[in-house]
């Protein structure tokens, strides 16, 4: 059986798990599990902006935020 | 990516921003740079306002108006806040507590006008008025308090964190419906009127969502996440994604529809020289199109 790997990912106050069958996932595949636009949103590892392209391993701090407000 | 800025100067510093609309890549310092500049520029160009003036920024919590509120300070006008408290369950509650808080962080004097107080709390004119959109009458209410806030509490400049994303989600409904009347009045600054009306200024009209919430982010200011329980479905929030995909195509897209609006089609269709004849409501006294303004109309409504 192929191991299975979870990211906690904090955004607007609540944690969402990702599990995925690979070891690291790019910013852009966590917004894209979000479903959000990277033309609004961005994310946060370890406290820093990431670039769409970076890594992330399910050990580190994960947010996500998306500047999209209306009404 | 490398910062394009430390670059120039020979410094390799890997870019935690990139702006595909400008073709720039920036460090953290950079980025802050750039963004302070833009805004010291916006308010240059448009002539919104100068250190001699006294501002009261329209706080709601969120990542643009404590932004602004934060960037003003720091670019030395001198701006102090105004928050409506639209009693909206917990959303309200906690939105105060973070403005409260960053209020004193700034040591900035901060004026709140508590809706439940003075009116309904948004949630009760909802449920009594249940066929007009919600937004709108909040839109109503808000513009109706804070220029008369604006005015009794001695400020001559109103500021509102209204984005580049605001305003072109709203070029784009306008322009759909070709609604000239509207148009005639998007402008990032609309000047004082007699006693009537404050001017009302937009510094963040050039700046993006995301930009704003990156430099919030970045100077480490605690802002309300949630979004308004009310807002869910709003026709803006459409408008935003569908010209979000056009932008992923084209970068550069959103700014040149805003600023090309503002060259070529705003000066055809402003009515600058007109000498308007303000009317009075005859309840409040505040000024209003009609005998009784909108927002005395609404709370005849309600039985107030």
């Amino acid at each position: 059986m192929n191991e299975k790997f979870i990211f906690h990912i904090k955004y607007r106050g609540k944690i969402y798990t990702l599990t995925s069958e690979k070891e690291r996932l790019t910013s852009h595949d966590i917004l894209k599990f979000l479903g959000l636009s990277k033309e609004y949103a961005f994310v946060i590892k370890n406290g820093e902006i990431t670039e769409l392209n970076t890594y992330i391993s399910p050990y580190d701090e994960i947010e996500v935020i998306n500047a999209v407000s209306g009404g | 990516m490398n910062c394009k800025i430390c670059k120039t100067k020979n410094i390799s510093k890997d870019a935690i921003v990139n702006l595909p609309a400008y073709n720039l890549n920036l460090c953290k310092d950079h980025f802050i740079e750039w963004f302070e500049r833009r805004i010291e520029n916006t308010i240059k160009e448009f002539h919104m306002f100068t250190k001699k003036d006294k501002i009261l920024v329209a706080v709601s919590g969120g990542k643009d108006s404590l932004g602004l509120w934060f960037v003003l300070n720091k670019l030395g006008y001198n701006a102090d806040g105004l928050h409506i408290d639209l009693g909206i369950y917990d959303y309200s509650q906690k939105s105060r507590e973070i403005i409260e808080k960053f209020s004193k962080t700034i040591n900035r004097k901060l004026y709140i006008i508590d809706l439940k107080k003075e009116f309904r709390a948004i949630p009760e004119i909802k449920e009594k008025l249940p066929k007009k959109p919600t937004c709108s009458i909040c839109g109503t209410i808000k513009r109706y308090y804070m220029n008369k806030a604006t005015k009794e509490y001695g400020y001559n400049i109103l500021a509102t964190a209204h984005n580049l994303d605001d305003e072109i989600s709203v070029l784009f409904g306008n322009t759909l419906n070709w609604n000239i009347e509207y148009l005639s009045r998007q402008y990032p600054v609309l000047m004082e009127y007699k006693d009537a009306f404050v001017r009302k200024v937009k510094p963040y009209f050039k700046v993006t969502e995301k930009e704003s919430a990156i430099y919030t982010f970045l100077n480490g200011i605690k802002y309300i996440e949630e979004e308004c329980p009310f807002s869910k479905g709003a026709v803006s929030l459409k408008y935003k994604e569908i010209l979000g995909i056009i932008e992923g195509q084209f970068p550069g897209t959103k700014i040149k529809f805003f600023n090309n609006f503002l060259k070529k089609l705003y000066p055809l269709i402003s009515n600058k020289s007109e000498e308007k004849e303000i009317k009075r409501c005859k309840i409040c006294n505040e000024p209003s199109s009609l005998d009784i303004c909108a927002v005395c109309n609404i709370k005849m409504k309600l039985n107030i």
